[in-house]
């Protein structure tokens, strides 16, 4: 299955909502180069397994993050180039910061 | 055929012999093409058999003079009568005339009798004038005495300052020009008296001869057509040949050594009237006539069924006469060879060609010459803003002609899609100029005209600023990689949709966008290669576009972002690599060496701010 463009815009986005402002500054560098890891090496098992520690530690009540999580669902376990794809969307969508 | 004006049929072989044409009446006659168009409609009959013949030869012959033209123009204008009556006249009176100096030339240059018999001992046919045999026995013989007299032999080779002896075996080496140089009373005086005497009489038989070809020659224009004297004639008709020939068509009817100055008006009659029941030579079209068509005998199965000629006349009647003119359709441009350029309408194509020969005339820098031609076509299309004619535009290229055969053929052709990008003020503004890459420099809009692929330059080009530490071309960079991305993206359209027709409208201004995104981001990184340590990155980044490994491109700059304090930047650059570079399977190479030009561009040009605030 191709992950579509509107996809990748909304897994941004609510990326950028729940974890953009999440914790502190260090923290949020922290996530995302362990997460850029994890894409470089190509390893989906663990970018998911940080991503939903992260979610599950700074997202408690939060519709956005359940929303996300569902997204993430429908789109893994994917191919190579759309996990690139998907990676990206969420590794720039926190470094986009809170502000909407 | 009245009021049958000039157009393009479709066929760019005929269509070139039509340019040829046009050429080739402007260059004697001075006509430019409306000129020639109003004549065709008013007076077909004296363009294609008065105006015409005269301008054909008098283009092949070696020497000319203009005087003749002028008169002939007064004779045809004020002719009354037959197509063919003009014809006539115009070839016994004008064409002969044309060639008067080289037939007597080729006459007078044959010293020696055996050269003008042959095996059997009979005058060759093109010199069978009984008269004429015997000025060149006694020629020759007073000629011998002199050279081949002990006494006169030195004086005679210093005085011409001779390599050799002027005699060998008992026959004399002397040739025309030595002759001609021998009446110079000068030279005459410097001999011992006996061989001036001798050197006279030969002298004066030679003048004698020559007034008898001259007098033989103008007698053509006197006999009036019909009588028995033209009749008489006729039996001459090899010794009275008019004398052309033609790398190109070499013994196609006319050309052909064989045919005397009877045959020839009868070939020349027949091509323009397009009559196939006269020769086989006139029932098709092949690389007799057109060097770039096979052979019909050699390769008979090329083509489904030989082309032949007769439904092409009913189409058009001088088909014949613009083949003849082929040739004349090219430009040579030194360094590029022969040119020309085909669009698809005859004003179009001879305004463009036309540019082309006042451009090459007026430039003496061999290396412009290929930015010149095409400039030429640039020029015109801007100035005639039609677009319509870039799209349907072919060069045709040629080095030279060898052995009948056409060296280095090309034929390149200009997309509707490039036809609009090039037409752009701007992008083309950016694209006209020479990149160092590699070794060498490379003219960025003539390999995109050329539809080479951009990218793998402008890479080069990053490479070699990077090693010699000096700034790339920013703005031409740029815009080639926004040109180049927009092709890419173009490439698998989806065929006669909305979309498909509305493409080279759109093109210029989505390579604009293209462009204003790249630079926008390029300036910011620039900003930020301190922070993020932008010189050690190239290298990364530069490894992992070669790998064509967008994983690795992101993720390294992505790291190399994390250190920045100013996040708006950031921000800008994110964006970016979301929207042109993940979002983009098809040209995201193109947006990633932009950044690399960013980073590259260290400390970059004037111009690039300045193209922030322009755009």
């Amino acid at each position: 299955m191709v992950v579509q463009n509107r996809t990748l815009w909304k897994i941004k986005s609510l990326s950028r909502e729940v974890l953009g402002g999440a914790g502190s500054e260090n923290y949020r560098q922290k996530l995302v180069f362990d997460l850029l890891n994890a894409v470089k090496a190509n390893d989906q098992d663990r970018f998911l397994w940080i991503l939903l520690r992260a979610l599950n530690a700074h997202s408690k009540d939060n519709h956005k993050a359940k929303e996300l999580a569902s997204v993430l669902m429908d789109v893994f376990p994917s191919s190579e180039s759309d996990f690139e794809k998907v990676a990206y969307s969420v590794i720039l969508g926190i470094m986009a910061g809170g502000e909407s | 055929m009245e009021g049958e004006e000039l157009r393009f049929t479709g066929n760019w072989f005929i269509d070139a012999g039509i340019l040829g044409f046009v050429n080739l009446m402007e260059e004697v006659y001075g006509w430019d093409l409306e000129e020639l168009q109003r004549r065709i409609k008013n007076e077909l009959e004296k363009v294609y058999y008065g105006y015409f013949p005269l301008a054909y030869f008098y283009n092949l012959a070696s020497e000319h003079d203009k005087s003749v033209i002028a008169v002939a123009t007064e004779e045809i204008e004020n002719f009354q009568g037959d197509k063919h009556k003009l014809l006539e006249l115009v070839w016994w009176k004008f064409i002969t005339g044309i060639f008067k100096d080289k037939w007597i030339k080729n006459k007078l240059k044959q010293m020696h009798k055996k050269d003008v018999l042959d095996r059997n001992g009979n005058p060759k046919p093109a010199f069978n004038d009984e008269t004429y045999l015997e000025y060149i026995e006694t020629r020759e013989k007073l000629l011998v005495e002199v050279a081949c007299d002990k006494d006169c032999q030195n004086a005679l080779k210093s005085a011409l300052k001779l390599r050799k002896a002027p005699c060998e075996n008992n026959t004399h080496k002397l040739e025309l020009e030595q002759i001609e140089q021998l009446k110079n009373p000068e030279l005459l005086e410097a001999l011992p008296e006996k061989c001036s005497k001798k050197l006279q009489y030969a002298l004066e038989v030679h003048a004698k001869l020559r007034e008898y070809l001259m007098s033989q020659w103008f007698a053509l224009r006197e006999i009036p057509y019909g009588s028995v004297a033209l009749d008489e004639l006729k039996q001459k008709s090899r010794y009275f040949r008019i004398p052309i020939d033609s790398g190109f068509y070499k013994n196609f009817m006319f050309f052909n050594n064989s045919r005397g100055i009877f045959e020839q008006l009868e070939d020349f009659r027949n091509i323009i009237e397009g009559n196939v029941q006269y020769t086989e030579y006139l029932q098709k079209i092949d690389k007799t006539l057109s060097k770039f068509l096979p052979s019909d005998s050699e390769f008979p199965n090329v083509h489904y069924t030989p082309i032949r000629v007769e439904p092409l006349l009913r189409q058009v009647p001088h088909l014949f006469i613009y083949l003849l003119n082929f040739l004349n359709a090219f430009t040579f441009v030194s360094g590029v060879g022969n040119v020309f350029f085909y669009g698809s309408t005859l004003e179009f194509t001879y305004h463009v060609n036309k540019r082309l020969k006042v451009l090459v005339a007026q430039t003496r820098e061999k290396q412009s010459m290929f930015r010149i031609t095409w400039q030429a076509v640039i020029d015109t299309i801007l100035e005639e803003k039609a677009q319509w004619s870039l799209e349907n535009m072919y060069l045709i290229n040629f080095a030279g002609i060898n052995q009948q055969n056409l060296v280095d053929v090309e034929y390149i052709g200009i997309p509707k899609l490039h036809a609009s990008i090039t037409l752009d003020d701007q992008i083309r503004d950016a694209m006209n100029t020479s990149l160092p890459v590699g070794d060498s420099k490379v003219w960025l809009l003539g390999e995109f005209i050329k539809q080479k692929p951009l990218s793998p330059l402008i890479s080069k080009h990053l490479w070699n600023a990077v090693r010699k530490n000096s700034p790339p071309s920013w703005r031409a960079s740029l815009y080639a990689l926004a040109v180049d991305a927009k092709l890419k993206r173009e490439e698998n359209p989806v065929l006669f949709g909305r979309d498909f027709f509305d493409r080279p409208k759109r093109a210029a201004v989505e390579v604009k966008d293209f462009y204003r995104d790249m630079n926008s981001v390029a300036v910011v990184i620039r900003e930020l290669s301190p922070e993020i340590g932008g010189r050690n990155l190239i290298y990364t980044l530069f490894s992992a576009l070669r790998r064509h490994n967008r994983n690795a491109f992101v993720n390294t700059l992505l790291k190399a972002l994390l250190q920045v304090k100013s996040k708006d930047k950031v921000a800008i650059i994110n964006s970016y690599l979301f929207r042109r570079i993940l979002n983009n399977d098809s040209s995201w190479e193109n947006f990633a060496l932009a950044l690399i030009v960013g980073l590259v561009g260290g400390g970059g040009d004037g111009s690039s701010e300045q193209d922030i605030v322009e755009d």
